[in-house]
């Protein structure tokens, strides 16, 4: 205003111009607890082509319709969720940059990143999230759906960037489960291109369209899946130029693929490499190893508590006490393995530092034995035991076999005996319900994480896989806590005690987390593992040594046709040698009639 | 021309199927190595070499040195002394397969070829029917299963190889059915089961003798191929199980190439004197 | 002859038929279904039992096979429980992989083991014939995925001439490129199944064909006349001789199957019978049954086919 005013009032004017251009200033300089957005791709070079090694076959590319581990361990270089984990397990945005939720856990709003396209120009809009969630949710039946059924209500559009995920029951565990780097069941599928069709059959399902940093070039069945750089990718271009997925199916090949350069990348474990093929390539200088610092599973030896002699805690005690787990986690795994010395996954945000499982110290062990009333007999044998595990496994059969030295030089004679998946599932995990003595001790794995609140299937007192026959109404009281608010800070103050708790009453004893390593050629820079704050498995910042720097950017291959190549292939190959052949033969007859 | 015996013949036909050996420089070959085989197998527990359970972690895959001739499995367990003893455990487990097929395909092969009729229309479909079906496969479908302890799987091996016995000896049993000797027997008073086992089978025998020889062999490269794909006994040390192991790593070619050469030379031997006791006992045309 | 074909093929029926209970009674005898892994890692019980009844794991085994069978007749196999598919498109999508390595390695059996077996018998006795007649012994009693393993050691990773697994490496090539890529990735894998499962049986079996063959009077008289013996052997020895070699073709399709499964494991070669051990594992009843189906009809109709060379080859023998 322009009127003039007495010398007081233009002295308080300017103040408060003045203090108005401070306020930002001095705002900008509170740390404001924000939720930090995916820094965008820079990188050293460009180029190259990734070649990852798979060892399990692929059954489909959509992993929204149709449950396959195998496959969701690429998928998210086509597609991308709403959040991911970082290397603590603890949420990162992707497609949201940031989320808030209501008071009372039961809204989440997300607010999503602009100028996101799909692989064929179309923009990504929260229309696109509602339908995957309307999808997941009015499919007859899904992996999914049974997930979020329990708490899940709808999906609401709030504007073209902001989607709200409305819940009848608090889930505090509901980010990671939307994460889901296991099956990565909830990454989010176009919606022009699936609206009014079945997801399970669409084509579109053998030709995907994503948001991610890689688009979908081809896909072989039992052999490979190509893809090329998405040069729109909303964080910037990824680094190489071409990702494919190479299916390898025996360890011997997988080796011998890294060592001949067919393949530059494996994740172990995923893929079953010998421990002692890990140790050879992490002394290779040609080759990385790292190990992976938080897993999916987590691998343990169970008791059955319901039957002699495991109903005793010092016998379980002191069995923790035989095991050296550091030595399992070597022999199952990798020499460069350590054993889980946690109640929960090491290096999980979680878990509580406290509380570690018995220390490895076989006297102790024999002295718990002695005292619980199990001494050793005339052939040094306390008593016999046997143990279970999935036969198919190559972790828990190699566990078992160390395990069996560690139990007998306690005294313990320890049979093995493995089991096909499925019976084991059947005779055992289910088995339990109806026949106590179902087993007595088995090696499990299992995903439990990446959110502590699903680790309530094991240890609550219903729990379905809870087969160790424990129960404490004080954990079941701290899960149902753990879920009920979003705060990490109080939840991690209920998981500790549930670690303590669980330490204390031994259902079970950890052993090692998996998968345990990556390994990499050492041409190949910046992977997910070896960054703090990147999606599981999105190699968008992968970089080639040999590669280009920014300036030039190379032109990428034209897309191929189909297998239909193959079949004249064969029909050539097969000319060619009959045609040998009868040449051959015909050669030798003119011989002798020349004669 | 075909020698006609009766039952206390066989003796006589033994010694002149052994004299003929010597001059049969394969047969001889595959009797040899068979008989190291066995004396290793039989003399191993008496003989002191490394515990083959024993394991040791500074010897992980540790390449052949004078402490271990063999090398070292992943568990740092002597080879040496796993392929010694795992001679018992694979000749053992061809053997048990190989005599039940035997035992399986004769009873049914001599029985449908003797009564003939409805009985060996349903056998000889049988017959077909595991001969279509690939066998390996079925026995991976079998083992991933229902389990692979080394005795159980040793029988189903032996019962799905069956048929080509029993193919067999239903066509020595038919082609004897008519002989003047038999038919005197029967005349003379002999049931049927008489009949069979005591005047026939001990002519006919001789080639399905020679096939099971041939089986033996079978039976231990299908135990190897069963336990490649991970489904053998672990709780046993047979050579399919050491190779296992070393088809996992490609770094450790011992692992793969003793046992192999094992399970190589004893196939090859039962191979060898399954192809030479054909010989000897097939009839000549001149 | 037509007729003697159409009797044949109705003749097989019953096999065939056999068949499909021996595999389907094995694969639902024993405890436990798919439901469980296809429910996956979280599932609760409530959702396994939910797919168990959705895929009829819960109903009793007779009804389930009634079921299949009477969906058989109506050409449906079924759809793949894990690649949500039909059965028979996940199995015919992996078909011209293991053709591709099948027939060139029976073909180069042949091209190997007929000259081989035929080259023994001429030079009967002589260490020659031993040398070859020993060399496939050996080659016979070698675990095939041993075998395959070396070739790849030796020249996938030793030498690096060859490329160690797989089909393919050049993914992004088309045309010729590509047709060269999946050649070289052919080599390893189909020298293993060759020389393993083929090349010995027919080196043999020749031989001892040529052999038996040799000792008739035919041939003797045939030489009595005076007839060169290069000619003697040609116009009637050869010719004999080939008969139980068809039969031997016949024969081993069974156990080129089987080869095929061992050898596209080690090799990841993406045929049916990587697919058959992976359907296995997984318990994919509908395409483990399609595989085993298939297999059964192939044998049946090489062996057909096999016995009407024969007839052509020897019209002396009268077939039923």
């Amino acid at each position: 205003m322009d009127t003039f005013q007495p010398d007081g009032t233009i002295m308080k004017k300017r103040a408060v111009v003045l203090l108005l251009l401070l306020v930002p200033l001095i705002l900008s300089c509170i740390p404001i607890p924000r939720v930090y957005g995916l820094e965008r791709i820079t990188c050293a070079k460009y180029g190259g082509t990734l070649v990852e090694a798979e060892s399990l076959s692929i059954k489909s590319l959509n992993t929204v319709a149709i449950y396959d581990v195998t496959a969701a361990n690429h998928m998210m270089n086509i597609y991308n969720n709403l959040v991911d984990l970082d290397r603590t397990f603890k949420p990162i945005p992707v497609l949201a940059s940031s989320w808030d939720t209501s008071p009372d856990g039961l809204v989440y709003t997300f607010h999503l990143q602009h100028n996101v396209k799909w692989h064929d120009g179309e923009p990504f809009t929260a229309a696109d999230v509602k339908y995957t969630f309307d999808a997941i949710m009015n499919r007859p039946s899904g992996y999914n759906k049974n997930l979020l059924l329990p708490f899940f209500d709808r999906a609401e559009v709030v504007d073209d960037y902001t989607v709200q995920l409305i819940l009848k029951q608090a889930n505090a565990g509901l980010l990671a489960l939307l994460a889901d780097p296991y099956s990565r069941s909830f990454v989010i599928l176009p919606r022009h291109i699936y609206e009014g069709t079945d997801i399970e059959t669409n084509p579109a399902n053998e030709h995907p369209i994503g948001t991610g940093p890689f688009k979908f070039v081809e896909w072989v069945k039992g052999s490979y899946i190509s893809m090329v750089a998405n040069e729109e990718y909303f964080l910037g271009r990824p680094c190489a130029d071409k990702y494919v997925v190479k299916q390898v199916t025996s360890a011997s090949a997988t080796v011998a693929a890294l060592e001949t350069g067919e393949v530059v990348y494996a994740l172990h474990s995923w893929t079953p490499l010998s421990a002692q093929d890990v140790v050879n390539l992490s002394q290779d200088p040609r080759f990385t190893v790292d190990p992976i610092t938080v897993s999916l599973f987590l691998f343990h030896l169970s008791f059955n508590m319901r039957i002699k002699p495991f109903n005793n805690l010092k016998v379980r005690q002191a069995i923790a006490h035989a095991i050296d787990s550091d030595k399992v986690a070597q022999m199952a795994s990798s020499p460069l393995t350590k054993g889980n010395h946690h109640v929960y996954f090491t290096g999980h945000w979680a878990t509580n530092p406290a509380t570690l499982m018995p220390a490895y110290d076989p006297q102790k062990a024999e002295q718990l034995l002695d005292e619980a009333g199990y001494p050793r007999g005339a052939d040094g044998i306390r008593f016999k035991t046997k143990i279970n595990y999935d036969i198919k496994s190559a972790h828990t059969v190699q566990a078992a076999e160390v395990l069996k030295p560690m139990l007998k030089e306690v005294g313990i004679d320890l049979q093995l005996q493995p089991l096909e998946w499925a019976v084991y599932v059947s005779s055992i995990i289910e088995g339990v319900k109806k026949n106590p003595n179902a087993f007595e001790l088995t090696l499990m794995g299992g995903a439990q994480g990446p959110d502590p609140s699903v680790w309530q299937v094991y240890l609550g007192t219903d729990g379905y896989r809870n087969i160790y026959g424990f129960s404490n109404s004080r954990v079941d009281e701290l899960f149902t806590l753990g879920r009920s608010t979003p705060d990490i800070e109080q939840r991690k103050k209920y998981y500790y005690e549930i670690q303590e708790l669980v330490l204390a009453e031994l259902p079970r004893v950890n052993l090692y987390s998996g998968p345990d390593n990556g390994i990499a050629s050492v041409d190949w820079k910046n992977f997910w593992f070896q960054i703090d704050n990147w999606p599981w498995q999105d190699h968008s910042r992968v970089y080639w040594v040999k590669g280009h720097a920014a300036t030039e950017v190379a032109t990428t291959q034209p897309v191929v046709a189909g297998i239909s190549t193959e079949t004249a292939i064969a029909a050539a190959v097969v000319a060619v040698i009959v045609l040998a052949g009868v040449g051959f033969y015909l050669s030798r007859r003119r011989k002798a009639t020349i004669k | 021309m075909q020698h006609i015996v009766s039952s206390s013949n066989t003796s006589t036909l033994i010694r002149v199927g052994m004299r003929d050996l010597r001059r049969d420089k394969w047969g001889l070959l595959g009797l040899c190595i068979l008989l190291s085989f066995v004396v290793i197998a039989l003399l191993v527990p008496y003989v002191s070499v490394d515990d083959p359970w024993e394991q040791s972690t500074t010897d992980i895959i540790a390449p052949p040195s004078w402490n271990h001739p063999f090398g070292a499995d992943i568990y740092g367990r002597d080879v040496f002394s796993r392929v010694l003893w795992g001679t018992r455990v694979s000749l053992g487990l061809g053997v048990l397969a190989a005599l039940t097929s035997f035992l399986v395909g004769t009873v049914l092969g001599s029985f449908g070829g003797y009564y003939g009729g409805f009985l060996d229309d349903v056998i000889t479909r049988f017959i077909d029917l595991f001969i279509i079906i690939p066998r390996v496969i079925l026995l991976i479908l079998v083992a991933a299963l229902m389990g692979t302890e080394v005795w159980y799987m040793a029988l189903f091996i032996g019962l799905t190889m069956w048929a080509s016995t029993a193919r067999i000896a239903r066509a020595q049993v038919i082609t004897f059915k008519e002989r003047g000797f038999v038919k005197a027997a029967a005349l003379l008073g002999a049931g049927d089961i008489r009949l069979l086992f005591l005047h026939i089978l001990p002519n006919g025998i001789f080639p399905a003798i020679s096939n099971t020889m041939l089986q033996v062999g079978d039976a231990i490269l299908i135990e190897a191929g069963l336990s490649f794909f991970g489904l053998g006994d672990t709780n046993v040390a047979s050579w399919g199980q050491i190779i296992n192991m070393g088809m996992l790593s490609i770094s450790s070619w011992w692992l793969v190439v003793f046992p192999g050469a094992a399970v190589a030379l004893t196939v090859l031997a039962f191979n060898l004197l399954g192809d030479s006791l054909e010989r000897r006992l097939k009839p000549r045309l001149r | 002859m037509p007729t003697y074909v159409t009797r044949r093929l109705i003749q097989s029926v019953p096999s065939v038929i056999l068949v499909i209970l021996l595999t389907f009674v094995i694969i639902n005898l024993v405890p436990g279904d798919p439901s469980a892994t296809l429910a996956g890692e979280f599932a609760t019980p409530e959702y396994v039992a939910e797919i168990r009844k959705l895929y009829g794991f819960d109903r009793p085994v007779h009804e389930r096979l009634l079921i299949y069978i009477g969906n058989m007749l109506t050409g449906n196999l079924g759809r793949s429980f894990f690649y949500k598919v039909p059965a028979t498109q996940v199995v015919i999508e992996r078909i011209p992989a293991t053709i591709l390595l099948v027939f060139p390695s029976i073909v180069l059996s042949m091209v190997v083991g007929l000259p081989l077996g035929i080259f023994a018998a001429r030079k009967y006795p002589s260490r020659t014939t031993a040398a070859i007649l020993f060399q496939a012994y050996v080659l016979f009693s070698i675990p095939i995925f041993v075998f395959g393993l070396l070739l790849m050691m030796v020249f996938a990773v030793y030498f690096r001439i060859l490329p160690s697994s797989g089909m393919i490496g050049q993914f992004y090539a088309t045309g010729l490129e590509r047709a060269v890529d999946v050649l070289r990735h052919l080599v390893l894998p189909m020298l293993t199944l060759a020389l393993i499962s083929g090349v010995p049986p027919f080196v043999r079996l020749t031989y001892s064909a040529i052999t038996e063959v040799s000792k008739e009077d035919f041939i003797t008289t045939a030489r009595a006349i005076g007839l060169d013996e290069d000619a003697v052997f040609r116009r009637h020895a050869f010719r004999n001789a080939m008969l139980p070699v068809v039969t031997i073709a016949g024969i081993w399709m069974s156990s080129a199957i089987t080869g095929a499964v061992f050898t596209e494991t080690v090799f990841s070669w993406p045929g049916i019978g990587s697919l058959l051990f992976d359907s296995i594992l997984l318990r994919d009843y509908t395409v483990i049954m399609f595989i085993f189906v298939l297999t059964a009809i192939s044998v049946i109709v090489v062996s057909l086919i096999t016995d009407i060379i024969y007839e052509r080859l020897d019209p002396r023998i009268r077939l039923r």
